[in-house]
C-alpha cells in the first residue's frame, strides 16, 4: 500500500479515527496491527522477516540489559547484526555478490552456475533492518532500556508511517513516544492540522513535482543515443528533483501521518539543495541514515578525532557504506564514494579556499558568497545523481559520452525536443510547480520550520485555502490512476 | 464525549468548514474535467438522456457508431411526430448496452427497443476512448458501478469507480465547452451528423447464408436482454445497422437471427435490405463501417415505415414536452444547411442557403464602390443602398443598418451569446471590412463587399464571403 494510493486513502482515515476512539491501553495494538496489515499489503510473506527481525533484536535487548558480561554482550551484538544483515544481505546483495563472485571467478575459468533462487527485495527491509539495529546498540551502550513489552517493541520497528522508506527513528525518541502512549493526550488539533499539511505538501512533492520530473528523466534516459548536451544536463537537474521530491514527499507524509496520531518522528529533509558545502548537504539529507551512520559507524571507527589519514578512511568507509545501502550496484557503491571524495577534497582545499579568499578579499559573509556555494554544491551532488540514475556502467558512460561530446543548444528551439514526445503543456506545467515548490523550501529555509507548522501558524483562511488549491493541484495535476505505472517511490527500493 | 464537544466544537467547525470548502471546489473541477465526449465534439447521449422529460420516449436505439450514425431520430420526428432516441456510444459492448439500457429505463418507458447487434462482434474495445465513453458516461449509480465492474479489469476497477484517477488527465484537453454546458448534449437525440461521403464497390459478405458458431457470451447476452423486455414489458427487437461486413461476421449475425427466431424475437438485418432501401456503397457511406446523412435518411425511414406497420406510435409534434425533438430536428436543419454552404459553388448559391432561416445574424459590409449591386438584392439591399454604403445586420428578416462609412463613428459591438461577442467598425477606405466575431476577423481590404454569416443556434460561423 502506497501513500499515494487510494487503498491509502480508505486505510488511513480508518486507522486514524479508530487509534481516536480506543481505549488508551489498546491504542498500541491497534497501531501495531494497523502496521503489519500495511505492510502485508505489498506481500503477507516478508510480514515473516520484520517479525523475526523483531523478535530476534527483542530478545537481543533483554539480554544485552541482563548482563553485564562485555565479552557476551559482544556475542549478542555480533549476533543479532550477522541475523539481521545475513537477512538484508541474501535479499537485498545475493544476485550482487553472485554477478561479482562470478566475475572473479571467470577471470581463473572457472564457471559458477546461479541458484535458481528468486529473491525478491522485500519493500523497506534497509529501513527496518537499520531502525532494529539501532535499538541494539543503543540498548548496548546503556542509552536506553530495553523495551519489555514486546508488542510495544513490535510496533517501534513496523509502525507504518515509517515503516517502508524511513525515517530511521531512534529508539530514544520513537519508543519513548510509543511507552507514553497510555499517559499522554493524543487528541491534539495543532498536530492534527499540522501534520495533515504536512502530508498534504509530501504528497504535493511526489506526485506532482517528482512524478512529472520523473517523464522528462525517463524520456530522455529511454533515448540516450539521440540525447545530446542539453537533454543530459537537464535531466540530470530534473532527476536531482525528483529523487529530492520522490524521498522528502515521502518523509513528509511519513511524518505528517505519525504527527496527526501524536508522534514526533525525526526530520529527514532540511531544504538539501541550500547547503553551501557537501558536508552542509549531508546534514541536511536523508538526515536519518546519515545521522544512524555517523552515530553507529562512522563515530566507532574513530570518527574525526584521528589522524588526518584515518579521518579519510572513516569517511570514505562510511560513504561507501551508505552507497552499498542504497542499492547493490556498483554504481551505488561509486555514488557514496564521489560523496566521500567530495567531502576529502573539499577538507583538503579547505585551507587553499581561504588563502583564496583572502587574497581576493571575498566578502565571504555577503549573500553572494553564499549564493555561489550554494550553486557549487548543488552542481556537485546533481553531478553524483548521475552515478545513481544509472542502471548499467554502461548506460553510465552513454550518459557522460551525450553529455560531454554532443553539444547541442539548437535543440531547445523550433520543437527540437519533440522526439522525446513530451507535452508542452506539462513542461509549463512542471515550470509553474517547481516554483511552488521553491517558494516551500524558501519558507522552510527562512523559517526553519516545516510546511505544516508554518502553515498552522497562519490564519485559517489562508491555511484553508492552501490545502484546498494544493489538494487540487494534486487531484488534476498529480500523476495518478490509469496509465501510470512508475508512482511507486524511489527510495522503496532501498 | 461531552468534555470533548465542549473543548473541541470551534475546531470542528473549522473542518467542516474546510471539508464544505474543498468539496465545493472538487465538484466544480469535477464537472470541468468529467467525461463528456461520447461520439466527439462534446456530443454525449447519456447527458441528453438525463436532459429528456421523464416518459416521453416512445422507440430507443442501442447500439455503437452504427446506430448513431445510421439512425437519425429527427428524420423520425420530421416525417411522423416519432419520438425515438439513439442510446448509442461509440464502441457500445454486451456490457455497456445492457447497462445503458437499464439507465435509459430508470425515466423512460419505450414501447419499443431495439438493439443493434454490431455488439455481438467484438468482446472488448479496442479503443481507450470508446471504454471511458462507455464507462464515465453514466451518473454513478448502482448501474453504473454494476457496468464498470462487469466490463473493466479488477485492478482498474477502483480507478473508473472512483473517476478522478482517469478524468484528472483530461487537464491538458479542456475547452469551453468543459465549463458551459454544449447544448446539443442536452436536446440532440443521440445521433451523430455527418455528410462525409467514402465511396465503396459493394457491401460485402451479405449474400453468406451459412451460420457460424453463437458464442455463450453472445448467448448469454441476448438471454439477458430478452428477460429484461418481459420485465419491464417492452417489446424488444434486434437489427444490423448496414455496413460492410465480413464474411465470418455475418455467420454470426445469421446464427443469432437463427437463435432470437427460436424464440420469437425479432431481427431485422438492414444489410439485406439494402436494395429496398436503394442504399448507394458510392454515396451513402461515410466509411466501411458507418453511414452518412444521406444514408441515415434512407435507413430512417425504412425503420420508421417498418415501425409503423408493426407498433402504434403516437404523433407527438406540437406537445410542449417534446421540446427536445423539435430543438434536435433544428439543430440538423441548420447543421444540414451549413453543409450546403460548404457544397456551394458559388457565392450566390451560398447566399441562398441563408435566406429565410431563423437563428442566423447575417452582417452586410459594403465600402468603396462595387459593380455586384444587384447580388445584394435578395438580402433587401437595393442598388442605391450599396453605391451608398455602410454596415447592415439582417436577423429573422429584419434588415437593419447599423452605421454608416464614418471613419468617426463608434464601432457597434453584440454579444451574441454568453461567450461570442461582434464588431462592427470602419476605420478608412481600403483599411478592410472591420467585422470580427471573438478573436477572428474577417478582413479584405480588396473586396468592397463582404458578408459573414453566424449562426445562433450552432454558435459558430457559417458562412464569409468577401466580393
Amino acid at each position: 500500500m502506497q501513500f499515494n494510493s487510494v487503498d491509502f486513502l480508505i486505510f488511513f482515515p480508518i486507522v486514524v479515527g479508530i487509534y481516536f476512539i480506543i481505549p488508551k491501553k489498546l491504542k498500541y495494538l491497534w497501531l501495531l496491527v494497523a502496521s503489519y496489515y500495511f505492510y502485508m499489503c505489498w506481500n503477507a510473506k516478508y510480514a515473516l522477516l520484520i517479525a523475526f527481525s523483531t523478535i530476534v533484536t527483542y530478545f537481543a535487548g533483554l539480554f544485552l540489559e541482563k548482563t553485564e558480561d562485555r565479552k557476551k554482550k559482544n556475542l549478542v551484538v555480533a549476533g543479532s547484526f550477522i541475523v539481521n544483515l545475513g537477512i538484508l544481505g541474501f535479499f537485498k546483495y545475493f544476485h550482487f555478490l553472485f554477478d561479482n563472485l562470478s566475475g572473479i571467478f571467470s577471470l581463473f575459468g572457472i564457471r559458477l552456475v546461479e541458484p535458481a533462487v528468486d529473491v525478491l527485495l522485500p519493500v523497506g527491509i534497509s529501513f527496518y533492518t537499520f531502525q532494529a539495529l539501532g535499538y541494539t546498540i543503543d540498548v548496548y551502550r546503556k542509552d536506553i532500556k530495553a523495551e519489555k513489552n514486546f508488542f510495544r517493541y513490535a510496533l517501534f520497528v513496523s509502525f507504518f508511517p515509517q515503516l517502508v522508506a524511513g525515517p530511521i527513528e531512534r529508539s530514544k525518541n520513537l519508543l519513548g513516544q510509543i511507552d507514553a502512549m497510555g499517559e499522554k493526550r493524543l487528541w491534539d488539533y495543532q498536530k492534527i492540522v499540522s501534520g495533515f499539511g504536512l502530508m498534504i505538501w509530501g504528497m504535493f512533492q511526489k506526485v506532482v513535482v517528482a512524478d512529472r520530473c520523473a517523464i522528462f528523466v525517463d524520456a530522455v534516459h529511454e533515448n540516450l543515443f539521440a540525447a545530446g548536451t542539453v537533454e543530459t544536463v537537464a535531466a540530470a537537474i530534473l532527476f536531482s528533483i525528483q529523487i529530492y521530491c520522490d524521498f522528502a514527499g515521502y518523509s513528509a507524509v511519513a511524518i505528517g501521518a505519525a504527527r496527526v496520531m501524536g508522534f514526533s518522528l525525526m526530520e529527514n529533509f532540511n531544504t538539501p539543495y541550500f547547503a553551501t558545502s557537501i558536508q552542509d548537504f549531508w546534514r541536511r539529507w536523508h538526515i536519518s541514515l546519515s545521522t544512524w551512520f555517523r552515530d553507529y559507524l562512522y563515530i566507532p571507527l574513530g570518527g574525526s578525532r584521528c589522524s588526518k589519514a584515518k579521518k579519510y578512511r572513516n569517511i570514505m568507509i562510511t560513504f561507501l557504506a551508505s552507497g552499498l545501502w542504497h542499492g547493490a550496484s556498483w554504481t551505488f557503491v561509486i555514488w557514496g564514494g564521489i560523496h566521500g571524495g567530495f567531502q576529502i577534497v573539499g577538507d583538503l582545499l579547505r585551507p587553499i579556499k581561504e588563502k583564496v579568499n583572502k587574497a581576493l578579499r571575498v566578502k565571504t559573509e555577503a549573500f553572494s558568497y553564499t549564493l555561489g556555494q550554494m550553486i557549487i554544491t548543488y552542481g556537485l551532488t546533481t553531478f553524483a545523481w548521475i552515478f545513481f540514475r544509472a542502471k548499467t556502467w554502461d548506460q553510465l558512460t552513454l550518459y557522460f559520452n551525450r553529455m560531454f561530446t554532443k553539444f547541442n543548444p539548437w535543440i531547445l528551439f523550433g520543437g527540437g525536443l519533440d522526439y522525446l514526445q513530451i507535452n508542452r503543456d506539462d513542461v509549463k506545467i512542471v515550470v509553474v510547480f517547481l516554483g511552488i515548490l521553491l517558494l516551500g523550501e524558501i519558507v522552510r529555509y527562512v523559517k526553519k520550520v516545516d510546511l505544516g507548522e508554518y502553515l498552522w501558524q497562519q490564519n485559517l483562511w489562508f491555511r484553508i485555502g492552501v490545502f484546498v488549491v494544493l489538494i487540487l493541484i494534486i487531484l488534476v495535476y498529480g500523476e495518478y490512476g490509469i496509465h501510470f505505472d512508475s508512482g511507486k517511490f524511489i527510495y522503496f527500493d532501498f | 464525549m461531552k468534555g470533548f464537544w465542549k473543548e473541541h466544537w470551534k475546531n470542528c467547525i473549522r473542518i467542516c468548514a474546510f471539508l464544505l470548502l474543498l468539496g465545493l471546489v472538487l465538484h466544480r473541477a469535477y464537472q470541468v474535467l468529467c467525461w463528456k465526449d461520447t461520439t466527439g465534439d462534446y456530443l454525449s447521449s447519456l447527458s441528453q438522456l438525463y436532459h429528456t422529460p421523464e416518459n416521453t420516449m416512445d422507440v430507443v436505439f442501442m447500439g455503437s457508431s452504427h446506430c448513431y450514425c445510421g439512425v437519425y431520430p429527427a428524420f423520425l420526428w420530421r416525417d411522423r411526430g416519432i419520438a425515438a432516441f439513439d442510446m448509442s456510444v461509440s464502441g457500445q459492448d454486451r456490457a455497456s448496452t445492457y447497462h445503458m439500457l437499464l439507465e435509459t429505463l430508470k425515466t423512460q418507458a419505450p414501447k419499443v427497443v431495439l438493439v443493434d447487434c454490431y455488439g455481438l462482434l467484438f468482446d472488448r474495445n479496442l479503443l481507450e476512448g470508446n471504454v471511458y465513453r462507455n464507462m464515465l458516461s453514466m451518473k454513478t449509480s448502482k448501474n453504473s458501478i454494476e457496468l464498470v465492474k462487469e466490463y473493466v479489469e479488477p485492478e482498474d476497477q477502483m480507478d473508473y469507480l472512483l473517476r478522478w484517477p482517469v478524468i484528472h488527465t483530461r487537464f491538458w484537453e479542456i475547452g469551453k465547452y468543459d465549463f458551459i454546458q454544449y447544448e446539443p448534449s442536452i436536446y440532440g437525440r443521440g445521433a451523430f451528423f455527418s455528410w462525409h461521403e467514402s465511396e465503396f464497390e459493394d457491401a460485402g459478405a451479405v449474400e453468406v447464408k451459412a451460420s457460424g458458431d453463437l458464442t455463450e457470451e453472445n448467448a448469454a447476452w441476448l438471454d439477458r436482454l430478452i428477460a429484461l423486455s418481459k420485465e419491464k414489458g417492452f417489446a424488444l427487437e434486434f437489427f444490423v445497422i448496414p455496413f460492410r461486413i465480413t464474411e465470418e461476421e455475418q455467420m454470426q449475425i445469421n446464427a443469432a437471427k437463427e437463435y432470437l427466431a427460436e424464440r420469437n424475437v425479432p431481427m431485422l438485418d438492414l444489410n439485406q435490405c439494402r436494395e429496398e432501401m436503394k442504399l448507394d456503397p458510392k454515396k451513402d457511406f461515410m466509411d466501411d463501417k458507418h453511414c452518412n446523412a444521406m444514408g441515415a435518411e434512407k435507413v430512417t425511414a425504412y425503420l420508421r415505415d417498418y415501425l409503423l406497420g408493426r407498433y402504434k406510435l403516437s404523433d407527438h409534434r406540437g406537445d410542449e414536452a417534446y421540446s427536445c425533438w423539435d430543438q434536435d430536428l433544428e439543430w440538423y436543419l441548420h447543421c444540414e444547411m451549413k453543409q450546403k454552404i460548404s457544397e456551394a459553388e458559388s457565392p450566390e448559391e451560398q447566399l441562398e442557403c441563408i435566406l429565410n432561416q431563423k437563428d442566423l445574424i447575417t452582417v452586410i459590409s459594403v465600402e468603396g464602390t462595387t459593380e455586384q449591386t444587384e447580388f445584394l438584392n435578395p438580402l433587401g439591399l437595393n442598388k442605391e443602398d450599396v453605391i451608398a454604403g455602410g454596415k447592415w445586420i439582417l436577423r429573422d428578416g429584419t434588415l437593419v443598418k447599423i452605421m454608416e462609412n464614418d471613419e468617426g463613428a463608434e464601432p457597434y459591438t453584440e454579444d451574441l451569446n454568453a461567450t461570442d461577442a461582434l464588431r462592427i467598425q470602419y476605420l478608412g477606405e481600403g483599411v478592410g471590412s472591420n467585422v470580427q466575431i471573438n478573436y477572428v476577423k474577417f478582413v479584405s481590404p480588396y473586396y468592397p463587399i463582404t458578408i459573414v454569416c453566424y449562426d445562433a443556434l450552432l454558435k459558430e460561423t457559417i458562412l464569409a464571403i468577401h466580393l
